[in-house]
């Protein structure tokens, strides 16, 4: 028994072609039918048919409310044009504003991009000014620290002269001067 | 002030979509009216028990909950009975496609022959399909709306498509005849 192409095509294959045709299929689907309908007639007729269906469907107007409804809404709940204050107008534009969620995320871009943009052009800081007391104060630490050091240098220099040199290296030389004037002179 | 003007920012965003769901649900356009200002009346009712982002999800699945009771109410049997058809395969096979290339590509598929043929859709496959082709809710959204699992709007959705190219395709043989 000859079996019809249109058997072999599984529900899973079927179930493809109809989100490809639909326009909600991932990538891999939609490029997989698109060949395959290259080769499969069927695969290709399917589609087309569920595709000519679909965009009926997405384009469907939708119909306007009847107008009576309107009114009717206006006598229960008490808004009537005449009602809405410039308050209420106000706030019915920051409401359709901010009604779509994309605007949101665009102004929190945008704040984003601000901040980080400061970050990075900011310009570096100018150097710290000192005040004239500090510059006094500095001035006088400096000198204490060089007075500190001169009287280092000084008792330094007093010790060397008058402890080493005088009795160290002084007597030393004395003493061997007096021995080679013995060993020279023999007396 | 601030509650009537998120009552009205609300009702003109959203009542088209209400109103077109209950057309849908319902298949006429006095319980389609009825509905849709029972669900404006009950927004206006409960404007500050719901959050301004959570109103439209609010507002359709109240429209939804409407539609059901009415169709109960009223008993009325809009909807048919009719098993889906699970397999698209016996029904492709049954024609001659070979024989005819865009056999339905040639037919002329109007505006209302749609509507009708998504009317007569069973009720637990056209509310996920209305919502989801028609109002452009997500499949999320649709979930909570109509207080199912995510996959078998999923599921509902594709029996939908299917259930409607059939009836299409029925419709279209008949004019050929």
């Amino acid at each position: 028994m000859q079996m019809k192409e249109s058997n072999k095509l599984d529900n899973k294959l079927i179930n493809k072609i109809i989100k490809v045709a639909y326009g909600d299929a991932d990538i891999f689907s939609w490029v997989y039918i698109r060949l395959k309908s290259l080769t499969n007639k069927e695969v290709k007729l399917i589609l087309e048919e569920y595709r000519q269906t679909a965009n009926v469907v997405h384009k469907l107007k939708q119909e306007d409310i009847p107008e009576h409804i309107n009114e009717r809404i206006k006598s229960v709940t008490g808004i009537t044009d005449k009602s809405e204050s410039l308050f209420a107008s106000f706030s019915y534009r920051i409401f359709s504003f901010f009604g779509s969620k994309a605007i949101p995320a665009a102004v929190i871009g945008i704040l984003i991009i601000v901040i980080v943009s400061i970050f990075i052009f900011k310009e570096p800081s100018p150097p710290h000014k000192y005040s004239k007391a500090e510059i006094e104060l500095a001035q006088r630490q400096f000198q204490k620290s060089l007075a500190i050091v001169g009287s280092a240098f000084q008792k330094a220099e007093k010790r060397f002269s008058d402890e080493i040199l005088k009795n160290q290296i002084n007597k030393n030389l004395n003493r061997g001067y007096y021995l080679v004037n013995n060993i020279l002179i023999g007396g | 002030m601030i509650i009537t003007a998120k009552f009205d920012y609300l009702v003109k965003q959203h009542k088209k979509k209400i109103y077109n769901y209950a057309l849908y649900m319902m298949k006429n356009q006095m319980d389609a009216e009825d509905v849709t200002q029972e669900v404006l009346i009950r927004t206006w009712q409960n404007i500050n028990k719901f959050n301004f982002y959570a109103a439209k999800g609010w507002m359709m699945r109240t429209t939804h909950n409407l539609c059901i009771d009415y169709l109960r109410k009223h008993k009325k049997k809009n909807y048919s009975e009719v098993e889906l058809v699970e397999d698209y395969r016996t029904e492709i096979a049954d024609q001659d496609l070979e024989s005819n290339p865009g056999k339905m590509a040639d037919k002329i598929i109007t505006d209302e022959t749609i509507k009708s043929a998504i009317e007569n859709l069973p009720e637990k496959i056209k509310s996920p399909f209305v919502l989801y082709e028609l109002q452009e809710f997500k499949y999320k959204e649709i979930s909570k709306i109509l207080d199912i699992p995510l996959n078998t709007v999923r599921v509902n959705i594709l029996r939908a498509r299917k259930q409607l190219q059939k009836e299409l395709k029925n419709y279209a043989d008949e004019r050929i005849k």
